[in-house]
């Protein structure tokens, strides 16, 4: 069984790989290759679930509760995320960047994750709740459209040395590209914050403990907030905006990697992390 | 007096304004996020600490042993108990005030924009929305009944307004969309009420018990608790699965009992009873040399034939007295679970205020160690700590999030969108059109309306 999930999802890592190298040549106008790059998603997205599929199968839980499996289902909403921008602006570029970073989150997940953490593991009690899984399933969708942001606002941020080596979607549609990945993925957001509020009360019987891992996730938040509020009622526009998809991301990041490391880097766990 | 009226409106009106600002908002949305940031850097002291004085000062200890002097600095900004920040609470105030304010302020123009909305516009207004075009139409009537077809099956609502010179229409559709920011704000607000003022009202209370012991608890002084003894369920290679322990809440007079586990609190008159944690615990009997059960008295429990001791920190010794034989026993027991499976139980007697030597036992349950004619049993077993929670804000809050869910989905996938018309003299059809917080499909959506009006204009708008 671990068998055919290994065979599922190194299928979709490769064929993410040619996805990217696909669409890579296609940023370099190469128009013929624009089917691969969306069949070889199309193919890595079926495979992937498939994968997890199997993983769900096999341990009897839906995978989305260690990191491993949590970075699979990032990969998986960041190619929904590709798909559905490709339907919605056709940029390719953007396209490339973002198959780019999910190809990232895969290697890391398949590559840098020990094998002993990637394994089927009963859950911890704590784990065991739908509302864990419901919470992380919406957090992979919000994690998945912000992806999508931050890349159209590094592409936005680098374009004036980019563009020398490929040719750049407008500023206008770098922009709308960000704010529609924000757009997207604020509303998943705000119900990952929800379900997890009730996971901790129903696990911990508090809803919100201030631990570092909450309050980082709040801060996102609050960063994509500022976006949405930024841009409509004070009409930021460029620049800061990109800054600010980045900056969300960041974050999202420092917190997936870091947030425990950071309470002990703060000498907190000495003290009893809440 | 009228002068001092007048410097109360001035004053308010100031306010009002001052709360009103977009800008403020965005200095507060920077200062929540800046302040909880802080907030990653420094231990939260836990809520149930504080019915407790002597864990309290322990934790106080710790915090002033890693900060030094600055320790009480930190405590006065309240980074160390950030859900009860004074600091926060004025931002967040602050921000309720705003979030209020601003929605306040929105409410006539939506209202407006809902129920009476202004359907003759200026040319001069047509060329000042990003969003316009302008089309020839062939005769006047045509073009009404073209752009009447043509709204209609785009689900807009039609307002025509007809006179001498020109025909002018205002044409909307998605109005719940245009509720979404005052839903959102409107829960914001609720929300951050929930936050500052029914948060203080919650209250936390450990309540650590061994099996079949009963306890009160402190803030209910009218409520029992009783537990039954702790299940683990383990997997094959040992890994605990689940815990689960039976408990049982006297309140009123009605008994409730359910399993409580991991996930699965028991709810009983709003208080919550979580399973917190567990640790070690014994049973302990004593019998004479004729094989009779002696009565023991643990802690400031009452006399009974057995005793339980829990055993909160490693190595610890607790006291039962046997009152029959005048002799306290104290008692030290390491479970087996972290030292290899072996199980030892040390006592020491205590006779007159004068402790004798220590005798030490490896135990497996319900055998006797034997001291001066009298035989202790000890049974391992593992007493639970239950967190008591009553906290009234958790359906507020909820239910607030879940209203700024469906303003957010209102605002974000159903956006009110506007559109206006005016046919001149001279046979030109001005258009022009809006949506609600910028939305981003709106250009490619009034692009396909034009493009649609063009042609169907052009073919005498069947
Ligand atoms: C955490 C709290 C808040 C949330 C979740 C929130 C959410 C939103 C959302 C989703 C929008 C619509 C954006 C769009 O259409 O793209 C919006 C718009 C707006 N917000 Fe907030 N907001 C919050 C706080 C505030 C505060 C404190 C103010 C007060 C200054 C404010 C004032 C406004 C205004 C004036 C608009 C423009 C509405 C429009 O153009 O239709 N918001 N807000």
């Amino acid at each position: 069984m671990e068998a055919l999930e290994g065979l599922l999802l190194g299928l979709s890592a490769l064929a993410l790989l040619a996805g990217v190298v696909a669409s890579i040549l296609l940023a370099r106008r190469r128009e013929r290759w624009a089917w691969v790059s969306t069949f070889a998603v199309g193919i890595s997205l079926v495979a992937l679930l498939g994968g997890l599929v199997e993983r769900g199968l096999w341990g009897g839980y839906w995978p989305l509760a260690s990191p491993y499996e949590f970075a699979l289902v990032c990969v998986g909403t960041l190619l929904l995320a590709y798909l559905a921008m490709i339907g919605q602006s056709g940029s390719r570029t953007v396209g490339a960047a973002l198959l780019l970073l999910a190809l990232m989150v895969m290697g890391y997940a398949r590559l840098g994750i020990p094998a002993v953490a990637q394994m089927v593991r009963p859950l911890p009690p704590a784990l065991d709740s739908l509302w864990l899984q419901l919470h992380a399933g919406t957090s992979a969708m919000a994690y998945g459209a912000f992806g999508a942001a931050a890349v159209a606002g590094l592409l936005y941020l680098m374009r004036g040395w980019l563009s020398k080596w490929t040719a750049l979607p407008s500023s206008e549609a770098l922009e709308e590209l960000g704010q529609w990945g924000v757009t997207l993925g604020f509303p998943w957001m705000t119900l990952a914050m929800i379900t997890g509020a009730i996971w901790a009360q129903v696990t911990w019987g508090t809803y919100w403990n201030w631990e570092p891992k909450e309050i980082l996730a709040l801060v996102t938040w609050l960063i994509y907030l500022l976006y949405l509020h930024a841009r409509v009622v004070r009409g930021w526009r460029g620049r800061p905006l990109a800054v600010l998809a980045v900056l969300g991301v960041v974050l999202a990041v420092v917190n997936y990697f870091w947030a425990g490391s950071l309470a002990r880097w703060a000498g907190l766990e000495v003290l009893r992390v809440y | 007096m009228r002068r001092w009226m007048g410097r109360i409106g001035h004053f308010s009106r100031k306010l009002w304004r001052f709360f009103g600002d977009m800008r403020l908002a965005v200095i507060l949305f920077i200062a929540v996020a800046v302040f909880s940031l802080l907030g990653t850097f420094f231990p939260q002291q836990p809520p149930e600490l504080a019915a407790d004085a002597a864990a309290s000062a322990g934790w106080w200890a710790a915090v002033q042993a890693r900060y030094g002097p600055l320790s009480r600095f930190y405590a006065a900004l309240g980074l160390f108990t950030l859900h009860d920040a004074v600091l926060l609470k004025f931002l967040l105030i602050g921000l309720l005030l705003n979030a209020a304010v601003c929605t306040a302020n929105r409410l006539p123009a939506l209202r407006r924009a809902l129920v009476s909305p202004q359907v003759v516009q200026p040319e001069a207004f047509f060329s000042v929305l990003e969003h316009n075009a302008q089309v020839s139409i062939p005769s006047r009537q045509q073009a009404v009944n073209a752009l009447t077809n043509i709204l209609r099956r785009h689900r807009y609502r039609l307002l025509w307004r007809e006179g001498d010179e020109v025909v002018a229409l205002h044409a909307s559709r998605n109005h719940i969309g245009a509720l979404g920011t005052q839903i959102t704000h409107w829960s914001l607000t609720l929300l951050v009420v929930s936050l500052v003022w029914v948060c203080p009202l919650a209250w936390r209370e450990e309540i650590t018990l061994g099996p079949g012991q009963t306890r009160a608890l402190r803030h209910r002084p009218t409520v029992q608790v009783r537990a039954e003894r702790l299940v683990i369920e383990r997997l094959p290679d040992g890994v605990p699965r689940q815990y689960r322990a039976p408990v049982t809440v006297l309140a009123d007079g009605i008994a409730t009992t359910q399993e409580v586990w991991l996930n699965q609190p028991l709810v009983v008159q709003e208080i919550g009873y979580y399973l917190a944690s567990y640790g070690p615990a014994l049973r302990v009997a004593a019998t004479d040399a004729t094989g009779r059960r002696l009565q023991m008295v643990a802690g400031n429990g009452s006399p009974d034939e057995e005793a339980i001791l829990l055993f909160q920190e490693e190595g610890a010794f607790r006291e039962v007295s046997i009152p029959p034989l005048k002799v306290s026993l104290q008692v030290s027991y390491t479970s087996g679970e972290g030292s290899g499976g072996l199980s030892t139980v040390s006592v020491r007697p205590v006779r007159e205020g004068r402790v004798g030597p220590a005798v030490s036992k490896r135990v497996v349950a319900g055998e006797a160690l034997v001291w001066e004619g009298i035989a202790l049993t000890f049974i391992p077993t593992d007493y639970v700590v239950l967190l008591a929670v009553y906290d009234p804000s958790f359906a507020t809050v909820i239910l607030s999030a879940l209203g700024l869910m469906v303003g957010l989905m209102l605002s974000f996938y159903l956006p009110h969108q506007r559109l206006w018309a005016r046919v001149t003299p001279d046979s030109r059809l001005l258009l022009a059109g809006m949506a609600e917080g910028d939305w981003l499909g709106f250009d490619r959506h009034f692009a396909r309306l034009v493009a649609i009006i063009k042609e169907e204009t052009a073919h005498g708008g069947a």
